[in-house]
């Protein structure tokens, strides 16, 4: 088959084992989402043939990278996997064009196609006029662009992102994760993300695959993962309700639902991501008072137990996960198909800058 | 505006144990200068015997370096990266020298390589070549002392690298060869250019391995240390020339070299 099929399997640090097998269409985003230390960054060192794998198998495109049990090991620098890698480890020593272009050069193009490949690439990521460049002169922005212009310059089968978005701080991550997008989507090949960050995982990628402990608790769509949280871990990650729309002075017209929000936050107009916390909805049996844009009723699509919580899934219009207390569920005599009324703060729903190619139906 | 510089007092057992540390240095040029024939200096340098040691110290010193260099920092690599059985060993032998007597070298030199040698022997049977009491003689014992020198600042430098960078470059296609040649050499190239220096100025100042092993020619294979020896037996005032002339070249080296090459990021 295209694209890559891997199951890794690699002993960790501290005893325990990397056990995931996950696949990963061309022109497909994965996700490999889980906490710090759960083995995500081995995952990148075996998949780029840093590491060998202790038994399972890499297979790109039909081509065997790594088995042990037939004793196939393909070393990094024939793989043809880009890596972006945390912290971007650029080559200090030369400019941002000779970063460029090392993998051309060293995979033996000539010095003026290599230059012209490098030029090509800076410019679709509007950074033509740092090739001049070194990395320490970088901001952490451009440094993650170069370093993903480095990693494409080799033309790789796959393309691997580890915490690409860690590294930066809030206030840029937003705008780069857009950019970001934009430049997966032109890579045809399969595209593997690594990340302890949910809203990179939910944003970025076609499916998740959630890492516990070196091993994959869930597997699926952002929708799979919200609606049916496989483990309290999973629930937590994706506790937080995300939805697409536009914001007009504080009017938040939704995308893909037939019901309208208001926030407090007016600062950002167009298109945002909103997100509600879901203990930052409360649910009532008969109508409450209040704004009612933000109260609407609705039905109650499962009740889930989790812990010290209840996730309460509602249904249409706006398909979002509440998380009140076992007690509270009790007393509102919460059922599947109960019907409820809904209803959230203003000030409780926050928006961003959406991604212009946010991969849309979601929610 | 001018920044206000604060003075602090060096606390007084420092500053009276580094000035005597100091003292050790410096008493010694000094003694030297006192004794130094100012008003004959031009006429002894410019001697046949100063010229010819000091040509022939210079060429030796500096072939010997870049030989160390050659094959000093392929060797460093290997003992930093790869492992091998009796590596420890292989790293022990490497760094003798800075241990061992220098005449100790020499003679264990002229038993591998001398005309009855082990090496020598059968390379002189057919070639006629003879290494000791030649100038090569002179470059074999600079590089036997030198060396380890610089596989040691290399060395360490090598296994300080953080390898990410080069595992970065290996992703990109680079083999292990390009890996080392555009990303390890220009990491470690302040600890490459100390090491370089340590070895030029080990090489420069050798005695004991050259005399025992090239023996003490003028002209083919006395250096300015040998001639500094030889005429402290019978001309004092040539000796001290001599000796100055080394305190020279030596000196600006280093000056010269310390700022541009080996003051910052040298690993030493």
């Amino acid at each position: 088959m295209n694209g890559l099929d891997a199951h890794l399997v690699v002993q960790l640090a501290g005893g325990f084992y990397l056990d995931v097998a996950f696949s990963i269409a061309p022109g497909e985003t994965l996700a490999l989402l889980g906490p710090n230390g759960a083995g995500k960054s081995t995952a990148v060192d075996v998949l780029a043939g840093l590491t060998p794998l202790d038994d399972g198998h890499v297979v790109l495109n039909n081509r065997v990278l790594d088995a042990p049990a037939d004793d196939v090991f393909v070393v990094a620098e024939q793989r043809r996997i880009g890596v972006v890698f945390q912290d971007y480890l650029l080559f200090d020593h030369l400019s941002v064009l000779e970063n460029v272009m090392f993998g051309p050069l060293a995979l033996g193009e000539r010095k003026p196609q290599a230059r012209a490949m490098a030029n090509e690439l800076l410019e679709r990521l509007d950074m033509q006029g740092l090739s001049s460049r070194t990395p320490p002169q970088l901001s952490g922005g451009q440094a993650q662009r170069v370093a993903l212009a480095r990693a494409l310059a080799t033309q790789p089968d796959l393309l691997l992102l580890d915490e690409a978005l860690a590294a930066l701080d809030v206030t840029t991550r937003g705008t780069l994760r857009r950019v970001l997008a934009q430049h997966l989507s032109d890579f045809s090949g399969p595209r593997l993300l690594i990340t302890h960050d949910p809203t990179d995982a939910f944003l970025l990628a076609d499916r998740i695959a959630i890492v516990e402990d070196g091993s994959l608790s869930q597997v699926g769509s952002a929708e799979d993962i919200r609606r049916r949280p496989a483990t309290p871990y999973v629930a937590a990650l994706a506790g937080t309700n995300l939805l697409v729309g536009t914001n007009r002075a504080g009017f938040l017209t939704l995308d893909h639902h037939g019901h309208d929000l208001q926030t407090a936050d007016t600062s950002i107009d167009g298109p945002v991501l909103i997100t509600v916390h879901p203990t930052a909805i409360a649910l009532h049996r008969k109508q409450p008072s209040g704004s009612p844009r933000n109260t609407w009723q609705t039905r109650v699509v499962s009740v889930e137990p989790l812990g010290d919580t209840t996730r309460i899934t509602l249904g249409d219009p706006l398909p979002l996960g509440v998380d009140i207390t076992p007690g509270a569920t009790a007393a509102l005599n919460l059922h599947e198909g109960a019907a409820v009324w809904a209803s959230v703060k203003a000030t409780e729903i926050t928006v961003t800058p959406a991604a212009v190619n946010v991969k849309s139906g979601r929610n | 505006m001018t920044r206000r510089k604060i003075r602090q007092r060096a606390p007084w057992p420092l500053l009276v144990l580094g000035s005597l540390g100091a003292a050790v240095f410096v008493l010694p040029l000094i003694g030297l200068a006192t004794r130094t024939p100012w008003s004959r200096l031009r006429e002894l340098v410019m001697s046949d015997v100063v010229v010819d040691a000091l040509k022939l110290s210079l060429m030796t010193s500096v072939l010997a370096a870049a030989i160390s260099l050659l094959l000093g920092v392929p060797l460093a690599w290997l003992l930093a990266r790869v492992e091998f059985p009796g590596r420890r060993i292989v790293r022990a032998i490497v760094t003798l020298p800075m241990v061992l007597p220098p005449v100790v070298g020499g003679a264990a030199l002229l038993f591998a390589l001398g005309r009855r040698g082990v090496i020598g022997e059968p390379i002189n049977d057919a070639t006629g070549f003879l290494l000791p009491f030649s100038v090569w003689g002179v470059v074999v014992a600079n590089v036997f002392v030198a060396m380890p020198f610089l596989v040691v600042t290399v060395e360490g430098a090598l296994r300080n690298v953080d390898g990410r960078h080069e595992a970065a470059a290996a992703t990109l296609g680079a083999s292990r060869l390009t890996v080392f040649r555009r990303i390890t050499l220009p990491m470690i190239a302040p600890s490459v250019r100390a090491g370089l220096v340590l070895a030029w100025a080990r090489a420069l100042g050798e005695f004991g391995a050259t005399v025992t092993f090239a023996g003490n020619l003028q002209g083919r294979t006395q250096t300015l240390p040998l001639a500094v020896f030889v005429a402290l037996e019978q001309d004092r005032d040539t000796a001290v020339a001599i000796s100055l002339v080394l305190v020279a070249v030596s000196l600006a080296v280093l000056l010269l070299l310390r700022d541009r090459w080996w003051s910052n990021g040298a690993d030493l």
